[in-house]
């Protein structure tokens, strides 16, 4: 059967009087005056001939009518995801939509009517913003204000303000038993930055940070000693919220004194935990690192949850307020139930962190244990202490004498072999003064560069190769498979065989 | 590189550097003490700590982004649910 939608490219290319003249073509006689008059509706049981015919629409019964209706909405509900709302297609699907609905509703009450002493059979109603069931009567405006999911997350964050913070989950839950007077009190800041502006924003910081090496060392300066981590969270803080220094030093102090910090000594006790075997995933450890990785996070996004409760809490209402049940009345939610639901809803939201906290920690963890590992901390990080080491053991030298002592005295355990030490031999001298090179900062050792260790480490050893002129016992062709050579003369030699590079 | 081109290239190095303060002063104060092999020793010292904390940066910059990204896609899932919510309780509400 022909509908009145004759095609749905006619139906959208045509205005708002064109379309009800297609769905009511009888009804046209007061609009259509300037028109070459059609014929009329044949009456039912006449014989018309064949021409006469409705060209545009006959009319129809509202039960076929409806199904009609219902499908096109349905249709429009689909298509309307997918379109920009400030869109021209966006705005014109939406009065599509509200046209029908309200013909539906009209179909709906005549129905209704004309089934005078039948049995009442609810025909559900086309709910007010496509794609979303519901029985409440809408109005255009609540189409209008349908917003993809996207766009609603990044105007709830844009609401959201740093300072109100919750302690922990309880008093947020609680938060949610005081209908929002917290929320309430929070300031709306304007001129907030996109969420997707503000993404750019921390890449392109990123970004900077990593081509600005000597930048990055400035930030990192107090990391151990200091706490970087800090500072860095806090700058977030101001780049996020444009906050006043006041309030900025006010995050910082919460930062502070909420979330764990990475001091200096923290760092040697990660290094001491795996040096000894031991795992971070475990007691303190474990805690300070679950608080550095995703405290901030974790606390933006309860502020983030009490706005979304706001919200679903708002729009529950509304819809309740615009529906009446059977009888006419308008359904009431019982405060307390009331809080129940929202109490339910934000500990399931809450839950939810679980995800996201997991992944942190564990990358976290991985980014603390890579840069703090033994070897590599013996090798890179230590770099400092070895320094100290050459400071205060030339002081020491020129006090008293002897730069072991002072060496044990002043690096951290794990270091003692920095400036030399033993390495076990593999293979042949050769292989594993090449092998320590690669270790020391020599990437790709020259043959040069390892003839010149490796005769250091020889002599130094009192090992005797024939084939280098170097006399000692035992030769190397005798030695045994991890036999300790002293790294020390290599270590010293270190600055001249890299100067030997081409 | 000369020695006093070595010495200024510690003192800038050795502000940046993560050591305690103490030995930072004491590093400062002698200076000009050392001879040019332990001079040496503590460029290279030097530098390699900046490697490493060129990485760490680095690392942890990157884990920045990614954990913000993983913190976006969570507030647009409680959103949903949400939602979802309004629609369910709706729902049982009105029959």
């Amino acid at each position: 059967m022909e509908g009145p939608p004759k095609g749905i490219n006619e139906w959208e290319k045509a205005s708002d009087e064109e379309r009800w003249k297609m769905l009511n073509p009888e009804s046209d006689t007061v609009k259509t005056e300037n028109k070459p008059s059609e014929p009329k509706a044949p009456e039912p049981g006449s014989h018309a001939p064949k021409e006469a015919e409705p060209k545009i629409t006959p009319q129809i019964s509202p039960e076929d009518r409806m199904p009609q209706i219902d499908a096109r909405t349905q249709e429009i509900a689909k298509e309307i995801k997918s379109l920009d709302k400030s869109s021209a297609d966006f705005r014109q699907k939406s009065e599509e939509y509200e046209f029908l609905r309200k013909e539906y509703n009209e179909l709906s009450m005549k129905s209704k009517g004309a089934k005078t002493g039948e049995e009442k059979s609810p025909e559900p109603k086309i709910p007010a913003e496509p794609g979303k069931p519901g029985k409440e009567v809408v109005d255009l405006e609540t189409i209008e204000n349908f917003v993809p999911v996207e766009d609603r997350v990044r105007s709830l964050k844009e609401n959201m303000v740093v300072g109100a913070r919750n302690k922990d989950t309880e008093d947020f839950l609680n938060m949610t038993a005081e209908p929002y007077e917290r929320v309430g009190k929070m300031k709306e800041d304007k001129n907030e930055k996109s969420l997707l502006e503000r993404a750019k924003e921390v890449v392109s910081r990123g970004k900077e940070w990593i081509q600005k090496p000597s930048w990055i060392k400035e930030r990192l300066k107090g990391f151990f000693t200091g706490c970087w981590w800090e500072v860095h969270q806090a700058e977030k803080f101001r780049v996020g919220k444009k906050k006043t220094g006041k309030e900025l030093a006010e995050a910082a102090k919460q930062l502070q004194s909420m979330s764990g910090l990475l001091t200096y000594a923290d760092a040697l006790e990660v290094h001491n935990r795996l040096a000894a075997g031991g795992k971070l995933e475990e007691g303190n450890t474990k805690e300070k690192f679950e608080k550095m990785a995703c405290e901030v996070r974790r606390e933006r996004n309860l502020i983030y949850i009490n706005q979304v409760l706001q919200q679903a809490d708002q729009k529950l209402q509304e819809r309740l307020k615009n529906y009446r049940d059977v009888s006419g009345k308008q359904v009431q939610l019982d405060p307390e139930k009331r809080r129940q639901l929202l109490g339910a809803l934000g500990q399931k939201l809450v839950s939810m962190q679980d995800s996201p906290k997991t992944v942190d920690v564990k990358e976290f963890s991985k980014i603390i244990k890579d840069n703090l590992d033994p070897k590599y901390w013996k090798r890179y990080v230590y770099g400092g202490a070895e320094m100290a080491v050459w400071a205060a053991g030339a002081y020491w030298l020129n006090f008293a004498g002897g730069s072991a002592k002072v060496a044990a005295l002043n690096a951290p355990p794990g270091a003692e072999s920095i400036a030399g030490g033993d390495a076990p031999m593999k293979d042949h001298i050769w292989g594993t003064v090449k092998q320590w090179l690669t270790e020391h900062g020599v990437s790709d050792p020259t043959d040069s560069q390892i003839m010149e260790g490796a005769k250091k480490v020889a002599i130094d050893n009192g090992i005797g190769v024939k084939e280098w002129g170097i006399n000692g016992t035992p030769m190397d062709t005798n030695m045994g498979q991890g036999y300790l050579l002293k790294m020390g003369g290599l270590a010293k030699k270190l600055i001249m065989i890299k100067g030997m590079a081409p | 590189m000369n020695k006093k081109e070595k010495q200024n290239r510690i003192k800038e190095l050795t502000e940046n550097s993560l050591i305690p303060k103490e030995v930072k002063q004491i590093v400062l104060k002698n200076l000009v003490k050392y001879d040019e092999k332990i001079l040496d020793g503590m460029l290279e010292s030097l530098a390699r700590e900046s490697v490493a904390m060129d990485k760490l940066a680095s690392d942890l910059m990157r884990f920045d982004v990614e954990s913000q990204k993983r913190w976006d896609d969570l507030e647009i899932e409680q959103l949903k649910v949400a939602d979802d919510f309004v629609e369910q309780t709706f729902k049982d509400l009105t029959g």
